[in-house]
């Protein structure tokens, strides 16, 4: 018993198994384009649908085609794509097709728009009233431009292009007419009905549909697919674009990153991205450009493309039609997104200051000045507001000839756009400094760097700035090099510049890197032309070190004695300079005589330039040159200059050698007797003196008293005695015999020496 | 192998070493470098005993050896047969004043008055008794009176200011050679050092109107130039150390009187108007380049001393009046002590073992307790120096290595320098300008 109910159970099951097999017959085409060339993109396609034949192949409907005419219920509708109907099976099929027309229902003769709530979500032709049926008929016979129709109602005419267009026409191997003509009629019906946000999402969606399925039929490269784009969601069109390049081996084309960019819903776009579009999309272009030359390259992932479809209709809504395209799906990659989201921040970054005073409820009164806030990309000379462009050839007329050129500061403001307000604030002057320097030029004194807003009147200099524009953050820093070329022209000026302190001044200049040395170049102009006090560099002078003090110092010192003289204001002037560097102004007297007496050794010294050392790590560093003491405190001699020295040494020992020499010629004088006592040695006295002389040898030391009773004696006077009896025995013996004189006390050796000679 | 050194030489230079100061002798034995100076100041020398004459600012800083170079200068001189004058200027002591410093200044320098024969000062009767002896000579030779021989030779100095009251008194000094008075030579040398203070004692004594004053300092030094070649010497080289006394002077009239004789001298040494007599005067930068209390504060004296302006990048012009010294460096200070070794030495083979090696230890030593200023500022660096030789010297058995480590060097800082106040009333001052003020 219980075998006989499980048998029959069991074929019942089967029977309704296959009953439903029957049922459901899927819709599975598949199809090639084939590329006539290497370069075309050859796409591979399948198509799948889970559609239910039956519920539609029961029906006895007419599609008019978009010229078709047909009269229903007294109107004349002449522009087709619709289904049509008599017959009476089809009379009540509100589950089968909603937009089949069925001429056997009632219509009333005065047309009604639906009131709200009215058709429901799901509207049908056989559902709507008679009334709301005559206002359907009533747009359909006016050619569906009453952009006030009902939405439902718009629904109602869109589920029959669906049908006929997923049911019957699709799939194709060639694109067809009549897919034109629906696919025309639903991108007339999207324009017109805008404001339908639904009506735009299914309707879009199915126009992109029908795009993406005609892309894949055609061959050659892709279209980026007309906006408008959406955020979250990556068009059809890009998609298949997108794995076409990455199929094809090619870089992805800067439009079509920036709309992948733009709908990516990894990718968000800040508030600078969204207020600025148009510059956005510039910034964008440059940075992809800069980072990816050419464009992205996607290595080809093995996840392929496909396109799926939810129809609107009711009597398709929960099937999907699917594309596969054999095409890599780009959307599911991270790097090339990653990279994406990276340009997308550079370009918002860039944008961010423009933006932020576009935001800003001070954007009136900046004005055109704000112009001056957009990324160098957006100033270059294709891209430049005209405004801009007036300022930047202003500029390069003015630099014609030189490099850089004193003006009023009125001018620049003339030449580009007078306030609004007519006063200049600071943050005009900032904005114009800033322009200036994304347009290659440069103004001295720079606001952004040394705080001071020129007045009109103020004479400026502006200049052709070298390998862009200076951080104005990373050079307001002091940099020793600057300090010290500053305060040298101030020292320099002090008593007129003259050639030899120019030259010095142009050799340190030589230590600067170039963009800091157009810079430095331009400074020192407008100080030529207007001598600025003291204070300007005082407050950069007191963040330099130590060392850097110091040789700040030395280089004034050299350009104080450059021409030779130190004149007194040139003193003054290093006076002040010192006291501005911290240092003891007493000090120059000595440093500067020590600077002059040095002579060649310090023109040797000279001969390069002071190097100073920047505090800070950059570019421009220089090392203090060596000294003599080694900093841990040991001895270290050049041997060259002690070489150079002992050399200097023994020239003057040959010198002074001659005057202290014992054979000096002795200068004959009036009373010197002329007898030649070479022969004998003996000094060149006369009589009397030798006799006193010998007296003395004897005698060794005697009082003063006696000496001059000897020199009386022999008629010499006591003084001159000692003094030619001295000069005698220095020009024989070339030292003194009397030693002092009172007493009268004789040098032991020589006085031995001269006995000798006597004896 | 260095020279021979006389032991007198010898003692006279390491005894002034180890006391801190410049050796009076033999100076020439430690002298390091400075060719192009020593040259230059060798020509002025011999400028001056060829009757012309010259000045020379010997500018350093403090240890550059200004007093070195100025002893230097002045034994050249004495071996080129010039009379020497030398003193240093001090508040009471200068070139210029009203109330005797000046006259002071002449009494020093005449004090310090050197000859070849006595180089350690004292010389003016030397100079003066050579003179008259000279002049007997000359009156014995051509028969006639020492009077007359005096009276003629003695007058080319009577065209100058003072010159005839200074042939006065050399006459006076004759006479009272001749009649044995010792009291009027005296007087006489008195006289002639300005050692007078009234005119009227001068008159009772010597029977002359006038005496060295304040006013006359210059006048008298050109006449004892010219006296000191009619003596028979080659010319006179006055020699004044410590000018910054003239910029540490308060007044700026006290200052600017002072500049304006140096003035006179510069110019009179400039357009030749006198002759066999030389100046050498040393002083700090401070006392050159300030433009307030230095000469550069006195414009045409500025101006006469201004440096060569073609004497500029590498090249030098030691012609100008102004000689700069630099203070020593290592190698200096290096090759000086190796002077200093042998002169200790005496000159010949080395008895003591002290070698190269040792010096550099020295200086190592000297660096590590008082830094730079041991060699630029060298004075108790070579004190030390002489010392650590004598004690090497006495104790045979001890090593340099243990010694040098232990000697003592003491930094030697310059006194600081005081304004001098004047108390003389010169008039109101341009300083001045903060002085208390009444309505």
């Amino acid at each position: 018993m219980w075998f006989w109910f499980v048998a029959v159970a069991a074929v019942i099951v089967y029977w309704l198994w296959k009953q439903g097999e029957k049922s459901k017959k899927a819709t599975e085409q598949s199809g090639r384009v084939e590329g006539r060339s290497g370069d075309e993109i050859t796409v591979s396609f399948r198509i799948s649908s889970d559609f239910d034949e039956k519920r539609h192949r029961g029906s006895d409907a007419d599609w008019l085609r978009a010229a078709q005419v047909r009269a229903i219920s007294g109107r004349e509708i002449a522009c087709g794509l619709i289904y049509v109907s008599d017959s009476q099976s089809d009379e009540r099929s509100r589950w089968r097709d909603p937009s089949l027309i069925n001429t056997r229902l009632r219509v009333a003769t005065v047309a009604e728009l639906p009131r709200k709530g009215e058709i429901g979500y799901w509207p049908s032709y056989a559902a709507l009233s008679p009334s709301n049926r005559a206002c359907y008929l009533d747009w359909l016979a006016s050619g569906r431009t009453d952009e006030s129709i009902d939405t439902g109602l718009l629904f109602v005419f869109f589920y029959g292009l669906e049908r006929r267009a997923l049911d019957e026409l699709l799939p194709v191997t060639v694109w067809s007419a009549e897919l034109d003509e629906i696919r025309a009629e639903t991108g007339r019906l999207l324009a017109l009905h805008q404001e339908s946000g639904s009506f735009q999402g299914y309707a879009g969606s199915f126009l992109e549909f029908l795009n993406c399925y005609e892309a894949s039929l055609a061959s050659g490269h892709p279209e980026l697919p007309a906006g408008p784009f959406f955020r979250g969601r990556l068009p059809l069109g890009l998609q298949m674009g997108l794995g076409q390049f990455v199929r094809a081996k090619e870089p992805i084309p800067v439009d079509w990153a920036f709309v992948w960019a733009q709908c990516d819903p990894s990718i968000s776009l800040r508030t600078p991205a969204r207020r600025c579009k148009e510059e956005f999309a510039k910034v964008f272009a440059a940075v992809y450009h800069d980072l990816f030359g050419s464009g992205l390259k996607i290595p080809e992932n093995k996840t392929l493309l496909t396109i799926k479809y939810h129809p609107a209709s009711s009597a398709r809504s929960y099937m999907m039609t699917d594309i596969s395209l054999d095409l890599p799906d780009v959307s599911v990659l991270k790097k090339p997104i990653d990279k994406l989201r990276n340009v997308v921040e550079l370009a918002t970054d860039k944008l961010d200051e423009y933006s932020r005073a576009l935001g800003k409820k001070s954007a009136k009164d900046l004005g055109d000045y704000s112009l001056a806030l957009l990324p160098p990309e957006l100033l270059t000379e294709g891209e430049m507001p005209k405004r801009v462009k007036s300022l930047s050839g202003f500029l390069a007329q003015m630099l014609r000839e030189s490099d850089r050129q004193l003006i009023p500061y009125g001018k620049i403001i003339e030449a580009y756009s007078a306030p609004s307000d007519g006063v200049l604030s600071r943050k005009h002057s900032q904005c114009i400094s800033l322009l200036l320097a994304k347009l290659g030029f440069g103004v001295e004194p720079d606001i952004r760097r040394d705080g001071h807003a020129p007045a009109m009147d103020e004479t400026v200099c502006v200049y052709r700035a070298v390998d862009g524009d200076l951080d104005p953050k990373s050079t307001a820093a002091p940099n020793a090099n600057e300090v010290l070329l500053q305060m040298g022209l101030l020292l320099s000026g002090a008593d007129g510049e003259s050639p030899e302190e120019r030259a010095l001044l142009d050799r340190q200049m030589k230590l600067l890197p170039p963009r800091n040395r157009a810079r430095m170049e331009a400074r020192l102009c407008l100080l030529r032309s207007e001598p600025k006090s003291f204070s300007s560099v005082r407050r950069r002078a007191k963040d330099l070190d130590g060392t850097q003090k110091q040789a700040v110092a030395s280089f004034l010192l050299l350009v104080a004695a450059a021409d030779g003289k130190v004149t007194k204001a040139e003193i003054a002037a290093l006076s002040k300079l010192y006291k501005s560097l911290g240092l003891d102004p007493d000090s120059i007297h000595a440093e500067l005589h020590s600077l002059i007496a040095s002579g060649q050794q310090v023109v040797a010294r000279e001969g390069d330039p002071v190097r100073v050392r920047n505090e800070r790590k950059t570019s421009d560093e220089f090392g203090i040159p060596e000294d003599m003491v080694d900093a841990d405190g040991t001895v270290t001699l050049d041997s060259e200059l002690v070489q150079k020295l002992q050399a200097d040494t023994e020239a003057v020992g040959v010198i002074l050698g001659e005057v202290f020499a014992d054979d000096s010629p002795a200068e004959a004088t009036d009373d010197d007797e002329k007898a030649d006592d070479a022969d004998d040695g003996r000094p060149n006295l006369n009589q009397a003196h030798e006799e006193l002389l010998l007296e003395l040898l004897r005698l060794e030391e005697l009082p003063r008293d006696r000496w001059n009773t000897m020199c009386e004696a022999r008629g010499l006077l006591p003084e001159a005695a000692v003094e030619a009896i001295n000069e005698a025995i220095l020009e024989t013996f070339d030292d003194r015999l009397i030693l002092e004189t009172d007493p009268i006390i004789i040098e032991t050796d020589v006085g031995k020496l001269c006995r000798r000679v006597y004896e | 192998m260095s020279e021979i050194i006389r032991s007198r030489v010898r003692d006279t230079i390491l005894q002034a070493l180890s006391a801190g100061v410049v050796p009076r002798a033999g100076i020439q034995h430690i002298q390091v470098g400075r060719y192009r100076e020593i040259k230059e100041l060798l020509r002025d020398i011999d400028r001056i005993s060829d009757g012309g004459a010259g000045i020379r600012f010997v500018i350093g800083d403090y240890g550059s050896g200004k007093t070195f170079f100025l002893n230097l200068v002045r034994e050249m001189a004495l071996q080129r047969k010039l009379v020497t004058v030398q003193a240093d200027l001090s508040p009471g002591l200068r070139l210029h004043s009203s109330s005797g410093q000046s006259r002071a200044l002449y009494s020093e320098l005449v004090r310090g008055m050197s000859t070849r024969s006595r180089p350690d000062g004292g010389a003016l009767a030397s100079v003066v008794e050579r003179f008259v002896t000279t002049a007997i000579l000359q009156a014995e030779s051509n028969k006639c009176s020492p009077d007359e021989v005096i009276t003629s030779r003695m007058e080319s100095l009577t065209e100058l200011v003072g010159g005839f009251d200074f042939a006065a008194v050399i006459k006076a000094y004759w006479e009272a050679c001749d009649d044995d008075d010792s009291e009027r030579k005296q007087n006489a040398i008195r006289w002639l050092r300005g050692e007078f203070s009234t005119k009227t004692e001068a008159r009772q004594i010597l029977g002359v109107r006038t005496i060295v004053d304040d006013s006359t300092v210059y006048d008298h030094l050109k006449l004892l130039a010219l006296f000191c070649r009619l003596a028979g010497y080659a010319g006179l080289l006055v020699c004044i150390d410590e000018l910054v006394s003239i910029y540490m002077l308060q007044n700026s009239i006290a200052r600017k009187g002072n500049f304006e004789v140096l003035l006179r001298v510069v110019n009179d040494s400039i357009q030749g108007n006198t002759s066999g007599i030389g100046f050498v005067l040393a002083g700090t930068p401070e006392f050159l380049q300030d433009h307030r209390r230095g000469i550069n504060s006195h414009e045409a004296l500025s101006s006469r001393l201004a440096g060569n302006a073609f004497a500029t990048g590498g090249l030098v012009d030691f012609t100008g009046p102004v000689i700069r010294l630099q203070n020593l460096t290592q190698e200096d200070l290096f090759i000086l002590l190796g002077k200093v070794r042998d002169v200790f030495c005496g000159g010949e083979e080395a008895t003591l073992e002290f070698p190269d090696e040792a010096i550099t230890a020295f200086m190592r030593h000297c660096m590590e307790r008082i830094g730079e200023a041991y060699f630029r500022t060298p004075r108790t660096s070579i004190r030390s120096f002489v010392q650590l030789l004598s004690v090497l010297d006495q104790n045979p058995n001890a090593r340099w290595q243990e010694l040098v480590s232990q000697t003592e060097v003491e930094a030697d800082t310059p006194m600081a320098l005081t304004e001098i106040v004047d108390d003389e009333s010169e008039g109101k001052t341009e300083d001045d300008d903060l002085a208390a003020f009444r309505l």
